[in-house]
């Protein structure tokens, strides 16, 4: 046979049985979503039929470029039960409690150690990518599909997550900081105390007893033996923040018309409603007094939620509000794409970005 | 943009964030990376690593200097990430047995796992080729075209690996006769 006899070969033209059956043989071992096998010669040239197969063609387009990022979609979601993380970069670190082998990964139960300059980078399996700061302390808990939960013993964790909710978590001693999509960095104690800032999208904090919704552009103080303090927004005035630590500090210990409510709703801007809101939501009493006001004044698009409302059904009378707050609806998640793609410069940078250090 | 965009339009689509150009990109490469690294994994981590590679090239895109040569380019790190993956495993003992179909008969499950063999067995400029035909249903065009090797190349190399492919199947079949 020389290569002008091998046309079902080159172009799948003609048959040629034995290497028919190899394609039958191999199927199996194609890529997923495999193509068909058409033993039909190719199709004859006439207008008509170019015609109608233009028209089908820019239909199979649309379902094709579906169907591409749904199976680049799906295969990122899978990952095999306590598969090891890959490290992509370490410098100054040491991987705790795990049997010594030759890849750089990290396994179910082992910890990351960094010492004073130190630094690593892994992959959270398929869906985002972890760093950890100098000083700090991680314990890989679970992965697998759908779930993947790490525990911050203590120092700085960067996180950048493209996935469902809540699939990446971390654990920490006063609350589960869960991933709804987007990026945040952990600061920590050894005790638990310490901050959470998110960069994009959402994160939710999960207390066991109630959530705290904490968008992009906001910080939160979180603490070992008390609930999460209320999120805030990074440019909140010096008056403002003073105001929000003082009611912070009391745990729901106000009357409506408290001296630092009046103070927190004065210095509140269109920003600021963020802190509003958590605050109402968690103690619904409070739309007594000035922060209902306030609130309304810095939503005035919004529905009206009235005070009967919320007396009547506490929290849940909120929604309205917390749906006319700028910041993507949590539900649409996969709007925060460039989450998936991996970030440029050296891995330190990725702490250098932010907060105000407040 | 559509899945019949040509592959520079795409590269320079996907560079700039399009969610759409990066799909049809995965689209029409997916299964040439997947038989690249076929040729040195089995198909489970062949499967994981596609993902990987995906991943690298994203990351690295803009590394690449012209977008025309982005098929040999990722060709290129599918195979650093088979090689990788190879050099990071412990080896396996006995025979790793491949995917096979529910509705496979044993036979056939050895048979596939035979020829997958042989093909791996063979240089790799007819290994590949003969994958992303067999295994991935590639034509010829356009295993030249997601390569970027030329038409002419990719056809002697298909019909040189085969024969080779055939010689070595024919031998195995001898030795198991006697």
């Amino acid at each position: 046979m020389n290569e002008r006899d091998d046309d079902y070969l080159w172009s799948r033209t003609g048959r040629d049985p034995e290497i028919e059956r190899l394609e039958r043989l191999l199927a199996p071992c194609a890529h997923t979503a495999p193509r068909r096998r058409s033993h039909a010669p190719p199709p004859a040239t006439g207008r008509r039929r170019r015609r109608w197969r233009i028209v089908l063609a820019a239909a199979a387009v649309l379902a094709v470029c579906a169907i591409g990022l749904q199976a680049w979609y799906r295969q990122r979601l899978l990952w095999p039960e306590d598969r090891p993380w890959q490290i992509a970069a370490m410098r100054d670190a040491t991987v705790v409690g795990g049997r010594e082998r030759s890849d750089a990964r990290l396994a179910p139960g082992e910890e990351l150690r960094t010492g004073r300059e130190g630094l690593v980078r892994l992959r959270i399996a398929r869906i985002g990518q972890l760093a950890l700061g100098p000083d700090s302390r991680l314990r890989l808990q679970t992965t697998r599909t759908g779930r993947h939960r790490v525990q911050l013993l203590q120092g700085r964790l960067w996180a950048r997550v493209w996935a469902p909710p809540r699939q990446f978590g971390v654990a920490m001693p006063g609350a589960e900081v869960l991933d709804l999509g987007c990026e945040f960095i952990l600061d920590s104690d050894a005790h638990g105390n310490g901050t959470l800032t998110v960069r994009s999208g959402w994160v939710q904090l999960d207390t066991g007893r109630g959530e705290v919704l904490v968008p992009m552009h906001a910080t939160v103080a979180l603490r070992a033996n008390a609930p999460p303090g209320t999120p805030r927004d990074l440019g909140a005035s010096d008056a403002f923040v003073a105001a929000l630590r003082a009611i912070d500090a009391r745990g729901g210990d106000l009357a409506p018309d408290d001296a630092d409510i009046r103070s927190l709703a004065a210095a509140a801007r269109p920003q600021d409603a963020i802190s509003l809101l958590s605050l109402l939501q968690r103690h619904p009493e409070l739309a007594r007094g000035p922060l209902y006001d306030r609130l309304r004044e810095l939503l005035p698009e919004a529905p009206a939620v009235s005070r009967d409302a919320i007396r009547e059904r506490g929290g849940h009378a909120l929604s309205p509000w917390w749906d006319a707050l700028p910041y993507p609806r949590v539900k649409q998640w996969w709007l925060q794409w460039p989450d998936a793609l991996p970030t440029d410069g050296p891995p330190a940078a990725v702490f250098e970005r932010t907060t105000d250090g407040r | 943009m559509s899945e019949a965009e040509p592959i520079p339009a795409l590269v320079a689509a996907a560079r700039a964030g399009g969610g759409e150009a990066l799909a049809a990109l995965y689209r029409r490469f997916a299964p040439v990376v997947h038989g690249v690294l076929l040729g040195y994994v089995q198909k489970a981590d062949a499967d994981d690593l596609t993902q990987d590679v995906f991943e690298t090239a994203l990351q690295r895109l803009r590394e690449l200097r012209e977008d025309a040569a982005f098929p040999g380019w990722i060709v290129r790190i599918a195979r650093r990430a088979a090689l990788d993956e190879r050099r990071r495993r412990a080896p396996l003992t006995g025979v790793q047995i491949e995917a096979a179909s529910a509705a496979a008969s044993q036979e056939e499950r050895i048979d596939a796992q035979r020829t997958l063999q042989a093909i791996r067995a063979l240089p790799e400029a007819y290994r590949e080729p003969l994958l992303l035909r067999l295994v991935e249903g590639l034509t010829g065009p356009e295993i030249a075209e997601r390569t970027g090797l030329t038409p002419g190349s990719v056809r002697v190399n298909l019909h040189r690996g085969m024969a080779q492919l055939r010689a070595l199947l024919g031998a195995d079949d001898g030795n198991r006769q006697r």
